[in-house]
């Protein structure tokens, strides 16, 4: 281990030394940076911007703007082309005088489009015809819509979420299976903690983010993470010359307001960046949920009836922030940016975990986090980068659970208990709780492209992480003041090779995870301090391969062994009722996919594109909690899963001008392959509690501009399927099916309708919109009910 | 090669569907021609002499999931596949022919019955005590008869009765709700209570400590009289409170036994002077502690080795307490750790309680841990557990020292069992 971290600081050093040569080489200290625009001065998104006769090019993003880095003074000439405008071509001559910023404007040319050869991808296509296993959703589109970011994410292939309530609620992402701990988050490479929006993935609002990338099974070394099943990572909007920016408000059924804010502004001559973005939900959350509730009158009292009552303690307030400052092309630096972020949450709770019995009319959690980070980006010419970020965080979580009321389901007050405490029932008092963790996280990519078809990557990310409690309601023993600490190492080394004339992408690459894990206690409430402590290094690899059969078929093949670390109270317990497990494992997976892209020419005018996956998840010593004497439980490595599973996608668009349609569906058979231990009588059934055939249909329409000219006018409608699925184990009451516990089918809508308002300075665009059109009762876990027929309003401007 | 085996297994599950829906109709052919399988005799269905039922439960990695389970006879092994699933956090109880479940999230009671003539289980009215505002994981209620039973939440200082024919609630008494400072969690432990020949109920006050180990002063009893709707609170500092259990010799003595964790409780609240955590008392007639007797475990078992801790009083059988006690010099310094090493250093003795004299009981030697059963048919049943091979086993005991394994549960725990008829 230590001979490893010899070498790894070794290559740091001297691809450090490179850069310090290369840093100062001043002869590529030229930029260009400019706009496209139709003759209307509409932009035209991602136009093909090159510099004739080198390999200098770019492509625009969503708002028509570039930039041409590395270059040296001179004579060039520039040539861009967009499908359907004509393409242009004019001399460039930099110098110091040339001016910061050019506006180009291109022609309409419809009756040429077919002619036209479309040369490069967007950002999306790129990365989702690279040899990653990726899914990218572009978010242009759906940010006009009024659905969250989880509703997004599940109308993915292989992503199912399950959600306990409506905006705030706690939700499961699971990509092919695997689900919790197994899956990472991040927000433009940064772990989400690290960030303004760390409220959970089903929460994050959509606006403020312009891609997510979901990586199934075999994730990239530059995230730096112990991801066992995938990685999610929300990319946000890209930065641009001047102030830039989107704003968006909503409101709607329950009491629901969302405010989302994007404000970006570069300045072109001294590379000033300034940003801000954030966003503030509420939401009352008191949609309609049928509940049992005892009578109370006589001759029937105690007897249940049904109810259909509105949800009562289930407010959701959230707001979070990022301000950023930052340098961009200085000399030194592409990019240097120091981020300020916060976020807080208050959230009611309303139930317990099957929504039955007494509601709960005071039980609250609520977070507030602040941090910050840095972040440095500096590409040295000569093919090297080096990326880099620190960040720092306080988080502080409290729930609170203190109250002697009772509660009915009409939200009163039905009587006082001789105990503190709603969630724990009539034995346990209650709960004021305090947990305390401090973060501090640093990752650097290196990258090193040392020929056009060769390209090494390094990645360094270690983590501390600190976390302490209190019980307020303890006394002289309180487990929760236990200190933990993890410390996390995660290196990696990549290699890239593009072969073929780029037909053939193979990425190699091997990733070591150090972890050193340390509790301090103090014993009895005296001076000593009882200290556990654990060290544990494991390797795992991996490989992307992708072959281009032709422009038309596209086929991927890739592998990881991965892993993930334990958690400090997996590995020491509670200190009370949970033991600590000192030899716990990492849980392992060998994760493969193989998928298959097949679509027509770029150039036709009717597009389609299909997309199939088979994958495999082998998953070993996966971390349970279990009984370790009749009143003690430890986190054990007990289980073994697999997951098999096949998906499909497909797109089209222009059929009929105007209309997109797209349909996916994952099957996956997750089952428990373990044949020993408490979970073996159970090998060959499915893992309960987890979705296993969904699919998802979506259908768009633009109006022709000979209808509303100026305007915009988009109709869409999206249906999502998810079939039924047992609460536990298969064979459990199989020969009494009419007691099985079961998530029954959900087969729910959503459908709207935009319209852009003809406005040349901005972009507005208003939305209206109806989730769950049919008013069906939605569960994604047992017995907790999901928003009926819910009405929204939206409006999005953007500048 | 183990991946290759594992596929088709996996393609023989997914055919053997077809196999077993094919062996099905070809025996319910073959079934149609053979009058004798005929379960009716003139026309009358024929009922089944004897019904044994059990309530048992398995782990998810996200739940618990309960079940109930109801055959001809005793089986040598349960199976989730037969037994009605009865979803997470319940408990099952026995009264008459019926099952009962206790819902502790609903705050329900749920009434099954048994069809006689195939033993298939349907369900039957549920009570609900939400309005109540109890919940969580109580004992199980006192059945005076078919339509009068008692559900106690004596915390909360509630008393529900309900009638257990009709499923309805009678009325609710209020009482003085048991004191434990604040410190404990207050939890019945839901095997044990007693009728007295009153018809009084004993109620042992079983307290698990809370977070911060600390438990009052002295064992509780409560003693319910349905006549008058009253209860009344003993408490004796000759012992720590904790959990207990009041199981009756065989010479009608109730015993009140320390169990569980009282050892490691007292030990680490690092309260100075403790209550006594190793002594046995009684109780007289009218529920009262018996002021002339008590007996200390330390001395007999400081015979057989160094008792750091009593883990639990098994039971009591003609003036012999069968005793699980732990052998040792020091607690651990980290509470967690108290049971680490338990199964190398728990011992079983077998402790006269009239002469003092202490034995090594090697019946339940195999078994890494043991719980009381109610008994069936008049005679005494242990729950024994295996964490090793995952099983637990319901024993019979034919002697003292003498016991035979009635049914095996895999990947599972028995709660409960009973003869319903």
């Amino acid at each position: 281990m230590r001979k490893a971290h010899t070498i790894l600081l070794a290559i740091l050093l001297i691809v450090w030394t490179n850069a310090k040569i290369a840093a100062q080489d001043q002869k590529d200290r030229y930029a260009v940076k400019g706009k496209i625009s139709d003759e209307n001065g509409k932009p035209i998104p991602f136009a093909t911007v090159r510099i004739e006769g080198t390999s200098i090019g770019a492509i625009a993003d969503s708002e028509g703007q570039f930039i041409l880095k590395k270059l040296a003074g001179g004579e060039y000439t520039l040539a861009v082309q967009s499908l359907g405008h004509l393409p242009t071509s004019f001399k460039l001559n930099i110098t110091d005088q040339s001016p910061e910023s050019i506006m180009i404007t291109l022609k309409s040319n419809a009756r040429e489009l077919q002619a036209v050869e479309v040369v490069a991808e967007s950002e999306k296509q790129q990365l989702e015809l690279s040899a990653k296993a990726v899914d990218v959703i572009d978010t242009r589109e759906v940010k006009l819509k009024t659905v969250d970011l989880g509703e997004v994410l599940a109308q993915t292939q292989g992503v199912s979420i399950q959600r306990s309530g409506g905006l705030g609620s706690d939700s499961r992402l699971s990509l092919n299976g695997l689900s919790g701990d197994k899956i990472r988050f991040f927000f433009d490479g940064v772990p989400l903690d690290f960030t303004g929006y760390s409220v959970g993935i089903g929460n994050i609002p959509v606006n403020l983010v312009d891609r997510v990338e979901i990586y199934k099974g075999v994730v990239p070394i530059a995230f730096g993470a112990d991801a066992l099943g995938g990685a999610v990572n929300m990319v946000s909007s890209s930065i641009v010359m001047g102030l830039h920016g989107s704003v968006s408000y909503q409101t709607g059924s329950f009491g629901t307001h969302r405010f989302t804010l994007d404000l970006k502004h570069l300045e072109p001559k001294s590379g000033l960046l300034i940003g801000l973005d954030g966003f503030y939900d509420f939401s009352r959350n008191n949609y309609e949920v049928d509940v049992e509730v005892p009578i109370t009158e006589r001759p029937l009292r105690g007897r249940i009836q049904e109810i259909t009552v509105p949800r009562f303690h289930d407010d959701y307030e959230a707001y979070g922030m990022n301000l950023t400052l930052g340098l961009i092309d200085k000399s030194w630096a592409d990019e240097i940016k120091v981020n300020l972020f916060l976020n807080d949450t208050y959230d009611e709770v309303q139930h317990n975990a099957v929504m039955t019995g007494n509601p709960f009319g005071e039980v609250i959690f609520s977070s507030d986090l602040q941090g910050a980070s840095l972040s440095f980006t500096k590409d040295f010419g000569r093919s090297l980068s080096i990326n880099s970020v620190f960040g720092l965080n306080s988080t502080t979580r409290v729930f609170v659970d203190t109250t002697r009321n009772f509660y009915s389901w009409n939200g009163e007050i039905q009587g006082r208990r001789n105990r503190q405490g709603e969630v724990s029932g009539s034995v346990a008092g209650g709960s004021h709780q305090f947990t305390w963790d401090d973060n501090y996280f640093n990752r650097t990519n290196l990258k090193w492209q040392f020929n056009e078809k060769h390209t090494i990557s390094i990645s360094s990310a270690p983590t501390y992480t600190l976390r302490t409690g209190d019980e307020l309601l303890a006394g002289t023993f309180d487990p929760i003041t236990a200190k933990g600490i993890v410390y996390s190492w995660v290196n990696g080394i990549e290699y890239q090779a593009d072969l073929k004339e780029g037909k053939l992408q193979n990425v190699f690459f091997i990733k070591n995870y150090w972890q050193q894990v340390r509790t301090e206690r103090e014993v009895d409430g005296s001076e000593q301090v009882s200290v556990n402590e654990r060290k544990i290094s494991n390797v795992g690899w991996g490989n992307n391969l992708r072959y281009n059969f032709s422009d038309k078929l596209i086929a991927k093949l890739s592998y990881e062994y991965a892993l993930r670390l334990p958690r400090p109270d997996e590995v020491f317990g509670d200190g009370n009722f949970i033991v600590r497990n000192l030899e716990l494992e990492a849980e392992r997976s060998h994760n493969l996919n193989l998928s298959a892209i097949v679509r027509n020419s770029t150039n036709s005018k009717i597009r389609w594109r299909l997309e199939t996956a088979g994958f495999v998840r082998s998953i070993s010593d996966l971390i349970f909690l279990v009984a370790a004497t009749d009143r003690t439980s430890a986190f054990d490595n007990v289980n073994e899963a697999t997951s098999i599973g096949i998906e499909v996608a497909g797109e089209l668009s222009g059929l009929i001008d105007g209309l997109k349609i797209s349909l996916n569906s994952t099957y996956q058979d997750f089952y428990n392959s373990a044949s020993k231990g408490g979970f073996a009588r159970f090998e060959g059934e499915r893992i309960p509690n987890t979705p296993y055939f969904f699919a998802n249909s979506s259908v768009s329409y633009s109006l022709p501009k000979k209808l509303v000219g100026d305007q915009s006018i988009n109709i869409y409608w999206s249906s999502r399927y998810v079939h039924s699925f047992f609460l536990g184990w298969e064979s459990g009451g199989r020969n009494n099916p009419e007691f099985k516990f079961t998530i029954p089918n959900q087969h729910i809508h959503h459908a709207g309708i935009n319209y852009r308002l003809p406005l040349k300075s901005v972009k507005m665009t208003l939305t209206g919109d109806v989730q769950n059109v049919l008013n069906r009762n939605v569960f994604d876990f047992f017995g907790v009910q999901r928003p009926g027929r819910a009405y929204y309003l939206k409006i999005v401007t953007q500048f | 090669m183990m991946n290759t085996m594992k596929t088709i297994d996996r393609l023989k599950k997914l055919f053997s569907p077809f196999l077993i829906v094919t062996f099905i109709g070809v025996s319910v052919f073959l079934s149609s021609c053979d009058d004798d399988a005929d379960p009716e005799i003139d026309g009358n269905p024929t009922e089944i002499e004897t019904a044994v039922a059990y309530g048992f439960r398995t782990e998810t990695e996200s739940s618990t999931i309960y079940y109930l389970g109801v055959y001809e006879d005793f089986v040598d092994e349960l199976d989730v596949e037969d037994a009605v699933e009865l979803g997470p956090n319940q408990r099952v109880w026995f009264f008459g022919e019926h099952p009962y479940t206790w819902s502790g999230d609903a705050s329900t009671i749920t009434k099954w019955n048994i069809d006689k003539t195939d033993l298939s289980i349907t369900q039957g009215e549920t009570v609900s005590f939400a309005a109540e505002g109890v919940s969580g994981n109580l004992g199980e209620p006192v059945f005076f008869s078919e339509s009068r039973a008692f559900f106690f939440a004596l915390v909360d200082g509630k008393i529900i009765e309900f009638n257990p024919s009709d499923m309805t609630i009678t009325t609710t008494i209020n009482v003085d709700p048991v004191e434990f400072e604040g410190h404990a969690n207050g939890a019945w432990y839901d095997a044990w209570i007693k009728y007295t020949i009153n018809d009084k109920v004993f109620l042992p006050i079983g307290l698990i400590a809370g977070s911060d180990w600390l438990l009052p002063d002295g064992a509780m009893v409560a003693i319910f009289d349905p006549s008058t709707n009253s209860i009344t609170y003993h408490t004796d500092t000759r012992l720590q409170a904790g959990q207990y259990w009041f199981p009756t010799s065989d010479d009608g003595i109730a015993y009140v036994l320390p169990g569980w964790d009282l050892d490691a409780e007292v030990h680490y609240n690092g309260v100075m002077n403790p209550l006594p955590t190793q002594n046995i008392l009684r109780l007289n007639n009218d529920g009262t502690f018996d002021d002339s007797w008590t007996f200390d475990m330390n001395a007999p078992l400081s015979t057989l080795g160094n008792p750091l801790a009593v883990y639990d009083v098994v039971t009591v059988a003609n003036n012999v307490a069968v005793i699980l006690w732990r052998e040792g010099d020091a607690w651990p310094e980290d509470p967690a750790e108290r049971w680490n090493e338990f199964g190398s250093q728990g011992r079983y003795a077998a402790v006269n309680l009239v002469t003092g004299e202490a034995s090594p009981f090697t019946a339940w030697s195999d078994y890494e841990g043991v719980g009381s059963a109610k008994p069936i048919d008049g005679v005494n049943y242990f729950i024994v557990w295996q964490s090793g091979n995952n099983e637990e086993i319901l024993l019979r005991q034919n002697a003292f020292d003498s016991y035979t394994e009635v049914t095996k549960l895999t990947g599972g725990s028995i709660r409960t069992a009973a003869r319903l008829w």
